[in-house]
């Protein structure tokens, strides 16, 4: 023989394979080959392609090549086929295995050509009672590789779904006969009714009652039944029209409902399951048939152990089903019984295992027992349901979007192990996703104080990390609040005072939190280390759920939770990225989320944090740059790639770099609009326009501000005359600006106008510090004004905001000339506003300083100013 | 490459009974036209693109008025709805299971798609609703008393929460003075209103304040984001669509109105209507003059012009028609269900993105971790020798072995078990 041009001679392949069915491939009958044999045998065939009868890119086949190469797979399709129908039971799956691999290694011709032959062949495999189970499982799996292989040929569809039609039988009956094999019979089930559903309509009735079996039967262990489950999901398909759907979603319900009325007697109120029932079946409708009717459910099995090995599997399995029926495609529009669906949810996850007020006499410990036990798992099932409704449904969900918003908010007091808790958050987070802002507000409360107090308790040693750095605080702060917590700190740093007694000293109170703070500052320090900690999961569940609602409603009541959480997860990502550190923390189990996982997870809740802060610039900007700095060097990992992403889209907050806008030269005089600024922003990434925009609106309360200090001067004076009735206006005019405490820059304003001073001295203070700013930051072009343009902003807004909507209620003329008043006058203030980013620590603390001096009454005051929950009654 | 890019319309609809034109973007040819249609603006509302709602302005004197559906390919009225009042302003939310429509009376309707049930009705304002859009699912709804109230659509559609929620509304807006005409909103919770005071104003709706109002020499009917939203178009009384900055620019200080950039000026009577296209590079505009006219919006020329009607235009859209198989319609109902309950109609629609692929391929998977499952026993022989005798094998080991091989265990684990056992322990 001539010797190859290479390995990529065409000429090998047909050698190649002459040599594998000579020498390799054993005769019919043959003796046994090792394993590693045949694996390499299979290899050989798959990488060389040696069945593919021509190769890609050289079209001008060598006639003697072609010639060369079909007799070869011919003398390997002969030999299969004669092992398959060999005698020798080893001949005949070595063969039906083959013959599978050639199904998707063969050419498009020699496919179309011998198809029914083949088929032909597994059949006969398929219907011989006596062959050995690992011929039966071969031959479903090759014969569902042949529909699939054969659903590439339009042509052929006729013939193939005649072939799929004849073949339904005989799967039925190994999948009623045989247990062993059901797994892969259910397999080339499935792909039959997905591929040519058509032809299953025959045996429809047939199908669904052995499927419904093997659902309820006792012995079918969970994997499986999730693939009958599957299959079960995709008989409506079968027969498609409107109603065979909602038939099969409607028949499943009622028996979970009526199983579940047997194993939650005693533990709810038994109103719940006849209550459901009534949606499911309207009054003065004839029920369904029931689903798998002839099977009798549990047979002998011992009561104590029906509810374990028949109930919980048999809901689950169905409950998958629907699951999967929610979420996956069919071809018409189809009606969901979501009232029913929901109420059947309701029903399971508020079930917490302790008894109802009426006691039954049939109630006994026992019972409670088994059904506690099994409680999570069935709890699962459902917020799996839960999960795939909220998926399917999309806005279909609105009407009952509050429902399950309260169920959610109440299952989370019963959940309290970690895989409930973590499906729990992802729920959350699908609901926010899914439904918007409006979700989040309502979903505000419950994410806040579960994410606390899931992700609290291993730092309570690092709370005070950032506090104890006086400077670090000044320097990161960005409203006078936390100048004034300085000085607390400075008070309790000269004592020597735990680390976690500080930290329930530093954050906002909240209720909720505040317990945790509390509990934390009794504590002793050394109790903490013992402490059992939350899980990982549940951590890096709660922190993605935080994450969720930043970038859906970061701003939204920010002043009520943001400051906390902003707090909470820099330090979290602080600790995480501490923890990675030393080898201890490394191990973790398998399947099990690592530190690494963690610390991920930590670090985008804090990007997100940074990304969608209200205020100009994120408190803890500085630590969090560091820590992705940090991230960045760990390189080929997960960790490292995000920690480079996070810190290109922190980009626009550290440098911004202020985009001109699109300019409009006055009309008619030319073309050229937009044209320079249109580059530069098709450039720039969605997220960092939008942060752009953020920084636009920034400027311009700035731009508005000086002019308007005289005018609110005057307004005051002839207006209104305190501050305090300008507050309580403003807040009639937002009715969810509810808490004054919670919002500083607002109590700011009013405390300004509290005090006994003239509100003339108010404002020539205001000016003041004005002034000082000014020339801080106009002495200083070189560094940046980090911190002091943040408290410039914030004051300053709230400010203009006070007067502005005072302003607004009154005449809306004054309006208008006043902001004209402030465009014009103040030009020297723009670069200023816009260019510089960091302020010398020292400056800015004089600066914080003063107004603290100045105010120095509100300090003690804010803290002592009750709690207002409620919003003023709209006194419209 | 080998599907056409979709098919863009324009559409326009007029208060004068001209119909609903409509126009190809691209080539410029003009289309069906559905009659009849007389539509005060933002009256006009494409149901997820796939059919055209459109609320009738009342025949004078009469004080009722209707909703019409229609079909893309069809050009006549395809249902008829009669609600309680005459509905002003109509949007679809973006799936199209919502049609909300605010009332001359100052109520608003919000009713399921699917079975054309009333979901609820409630009163918004004093006087008529002018302008609705939705950001997620708060609502926000700008009337002829010069206020906009944001809804929590959530909240609306239950009863529990109506109850104890301390306001039925989100937010209320007082500042502008005059009836509010248009309200669009963007990405971050922005929403731009347009005014007969002769403002458009910017707000917040996370934060739920006013972030800046712009004055404009005219009164504004109309405002269009451009997605990009850095600009909005606001369309004047005067003829003019001011393209105006969102934020302030920093660099061009001095002047008065530095948020008004520039103009688009070409109609001879007032912008009534404005669309923007996804892409950002076209506004379409309708005018009072009868007439639509498409822009280029970097060279602020207008690349073509449509002749709708002599008839005012109220109403353009910007619409990729779905020709897909819409499921009956059901006209809307005139009142909730009597006894209060609503039997909502939850629906799913066919989506063929969630077609679950059937695994091919699987023989040589099976024989692969077949061959790995083997090898740890040595040889497959002893399988076969044994193995014609199904499953005699002692189940005393399958425990211990799951274990073991757990991930082996949905494909073939069992069978390979039991034979093993067997041919182990005889």
């Amino acid at each position: 023989m001539a010797f190859l041009s290479g390995v990529n001679d065409p000429w090998l392949k047909p050698r190649l394979l002459r040599a594998v069915v000579g020498e390799r491939l054993p005769q019919p009958g043959g003796a046994v080959l090792p394993p590693v044999e045949l694996a390499s045998l299979l290899d050989a065939v798959r990488i060389h392609g040696l069945l593919r009868e021509g190769l890609p890119g050289c079209s001008p086949a060598n006639p003697k090549l072609t010639e060369a190469w079909r007799a070869a797979v011919d003398s390997w399709v002969e030999r299969i086929v004669a092992l398959v129908e060999s005698d020798s039971a080893y001949s005949c799956w070595l063969g039906t295995c083959f013959l599978g691999v050639t199904f998707q290694e063969c050419s498009n011709e020699r496919f179309a050509e011998s198809y029914s032959n083949w088929y032909e062949k597994i059949r006969s495999n398929l219907q011989e009672p006596s062959s050995l189970h690992l011929v039966t499982v071969i031959s479903c799996t090759s014969m569902s590789d042949l529909f699939v292989r054969l659903a590439k040929f339009g042509n052929l569809k006729k013939e193939a779904s005649s072939f799929a039609g004849s073949i339904v039988e005989p799967v039925l009956q190994i999948l009623n006969e045989n247990g062993l094999v059901a797994d892969e019979a259910i397999d080339l089930l499935r792909t039959i009714i997905k591929l040519y559903p058509s032809s299953v309509n025959r045996h429809y009735n047939k199908v669904e009652s052995a499927i419904a079996a093997k659902v309820m039967s006792t012995e079918v262990n969970v994997k499986p039944s999730e693939k009958f489950a599957r299959t079960l999901a995709l008989l409506p398909s079968v027969r498609v029209s409107e109603d065979s759907w909602s038939l099969m979603i409607q028949r499943i319900l009622i028996v979970v409902n009526n199983l579940l009325n047997d194993a939650f007697m005693g533990l709810e109120d038994e109103k719940n399951g006849h209550d459901i029932m009534l949606l499911l079946v309207p009054p003065g409708v004839d029920p369904p048939p029931i689903l798998g009717d002839q099977i009798r459910f549990g047979g002998n099995v011992h009561v104590t152990k029906k509810f374990r090995i028949c109930t919980v599997p048999t809901i689950s399995a169905l409950m998958h089903c629907c699951s999967v029926m929610l979420t996956s495609y069919y071809p018409v529009q189809v009606n969901v019984p979501m009232c029913a669906l929901v109420a059947l949810m309701r029903r399971v996850l508020l079930v917490d295992g302790s008894l109802h007020k009426k006691l039954l006499p049939s109630t006994t410990s026992l019972h409670q027992e088994l059904i506690c036990f099994e409680l999570p798992s069935l709890h699962s099932t459902f917020l799996d349901l839960l999960n795939a409704t909220i998926k399917g449904m999309r806005s279909q969900l609105l009407p009952h979007g509050a429902s399950i918003i309260r169920l959610i908010t109440e299952y989370f007091k019963i959940a309290k192990l970690p895989t409930l808790r973590t499906k729990a958050y992802s729920i959350l987070q699908l609901l926010m996703t899914s439904m918007g802002v409006g979700t989040a507000l309502h979903l505000l409360e419950t994410t806040v104080s579960n994410a606390i107090a899931d992700l609290n308790d291993d730092c309570g040693s690092d709370m005070a990390i950032i506090n104890t750095n006086p400077s670090k605080v000044t320097n990161e702060s960005s409203s006078k609040k936390f100048s004034k917590k300085r000085k607390q700190e400075l008070q309790v740093q000269n004592s020597t005072v735990s680390d976690s007694e500080k930290a329930g000293i530093s954050p906002r109170k909240r209720k909720g939190s505040s317990i945790q703070y509390a509990s934390k500052g009794m504590a002793p320090e050394t109790t903490g280390d013992f402490r059992i900690s939350t899980p990982l999961s549940v951590k890096i569940a709660a922190l993605e759920t935080l994450e969720t609602l930043l970038n859906v409603g970061g701003s939204l009541r920010a002043d009520q939770w943001r400051s906390e959480v902003d707090l909470l997860l820099i330090n979290v990502a602080k600790s995480a990225c501490n923890q990675g550190g030393s080898y201890g923390a490394k191990i973790s189990t398998f399947g099990e989320p690592s530190i690494s996982d963690l610390q991920l997870a930590s670090l985008k809740a804090l990007l997100a944090s940074f990304l969608s802060s209200p205020y100009a610039r994120p408190p803890y900007l500085a630590k969090g740059i560091e820590l992705f700095t940090k991230g960045k060097v760990e390189i080929g990992t997960k960790l490292a790639d995000f920690c480079s992403r996070a810190l290109r889209a922190l980009d626009v907050l550290t440098h911004p770099r202020a985009l001109s806008l699109e300019k409009a030269v006055p009309v008619g005089s030319g073309l050229n609009y937009g044209l320079q600024g249109m580059t530069v922003f098709g450039d720039q990434p969605q997220a960092m326009e939008v942060e752009d925009m953020y920084d636009n609106w920034l400027t311009s309360t700035k731009d508005d501000e000086p002019a308007e200090a005289p005018v609110n001067g005057n307004a005051i004076a002839t207006g209104t005359n305190t501050v305090g009735t300008t507050l309580e206006h403003r807040r009639q005019l937002d009715p969810v600006a509810e808490d004054p405490i919670i919002d500083p820059p607002r109590v700011t304003a009013a405390a300004q106008g509290a005090p006994s001073s003239s509100n003339s001295d108010v404002n020539m203070v205001d000016a003041a510090a004005e002034e000082i700013a000014k020339h801080k930051t106009v002495d200083n072009p070189s560094s940046s004004n980090a911190f002091s343009a943040p408290v410039y902003t914030t004051n300053s807004d709230s400010q203009r905001h006070t007067q502005f909507s005072h302003l607004e209620n009154r005449s809306p003329a004054v309006n208008a000339p006043s902001s004209k008043l402030g465009t014009s006058d103040e030009v020297s203030d723009v670069p200023v506003a816009s260019g510089i980013h960091q302020a010398p620590e020292g400056r800015s603390t004089s600066f914080a300083e003063l107004f603290g001096s100045e105010s120095g009454v509100d300090s003690g005051s804010e803290d002592s100013i009750p709690d207002i929950v409620d919003g003023d009654p709209d006194s419209d | 490459m080998a599907t056409p890019p979709p098919k863009q319309l324009v559409l326009a609809a007029s208060s004068a009974d001209a119909g609903v034109a409509s126009w190809d973007l691209r080539t410029g040819a003009e289309e069906i036209r559905h009659r009849p249609c007389a539509s005060r603006p933002r009256a006009l509302a494409s149901v997820a693109d796939r059919f055209l709602a459109a609320a009738q302005a009342p025949p004078s004197g009469s004080n009722s008025g209707t909703v019409h559906f229609y079909h893309w390919d069809k050009p006549q009225v395809a249902v008829k709805s009669f609600p309680a009042e005459p509905i002003r302003a109509l949007i679809a939310d973006q799936e199209g299971s919502y049609l909300i429509g605010g009332g001359s009376n100052g109520n608003l309707f919000l009713w399921e798609v699917a079975s054309g049930e009333l979901l609820h009705t409630w009163f918004a304002h004093y006087r008529a609703v002018r302008c609705l859009t939705l950001y997620d699912y708060l609502l926000v709804s700008g009337s002829e008393d010069g206020g906009i109230k944001v809804w929590d659509l959530i909240t609306v559609l239950d009863e529990q929460s109506r109850l104890e929620a301390q306001t039925p509304y989100l937010y209320s807006f007082n500042q502008h003075a005059l009836p509010v005409t248009d309200i669009a909103c963007f990405l971050g919770a922005i929403v731009v209103s347009s005014s007969e005071d002769q403002t458009c104003k910017i707000w917040s709706l996370s934060e739920g304040r006013m972030l800046r109002s712009i004055s404009f020499p005219t009164s504004i009917d109309s405002v269009a984001l451009d997605p990009r939203s850095h600009v909005f178009y606001a369309g004047g009384r005067d003829g003019k669509i001011y393209v105006t900055a969102m934020g302030v620019d920093i660099s061009s200080h001095g002047s008065d109105d530095s948020s008004i950039l520039g103009a688009l000026d070409d109609h001879s009577k007032g912008v009534t209507s404005l669309a923007s296209s996804t892409d950002g590079l076209l506004l379409v505009s309708g005018s009072e003059d009868g007439n639509v006219r498409v822009w280029d919006t970097r060279s602020q020329q207008v690349t073509r012009k449509f002749k709708h009607s002599q008839g005012p235009v109220t109403n353009v859209l910007i619409v990729m028609p779905k020709r897909v198989n819409v499921p009956p319609l059901h006209p809307l109902r005139k009142l909730c269900s009597a006894n209060g309950k609503v039997e909502t109609r939850s629906v799913i629609l066919p989506r063929p993105e969630n077609d679950v692929p059937i695994p091919g391929n699987r023989t040589s998977i099976f024989m692969e971790r077949y061959f790995d499952e083997l090898q740890k026993y040595g040889g497959s022989s002893r399988l076969f020798d044994s193995g014609l005798n199904t499953q005699n094998g002692t189940h005393s080991q399958q425990g211990e072995w799951k274990g073991r091989y757990l991930e082996l265990q949905d494909l073939f684990v069992h069978e390979v078990l039991d034979q093993m056992a067997s041919s182990r322990n005889p």
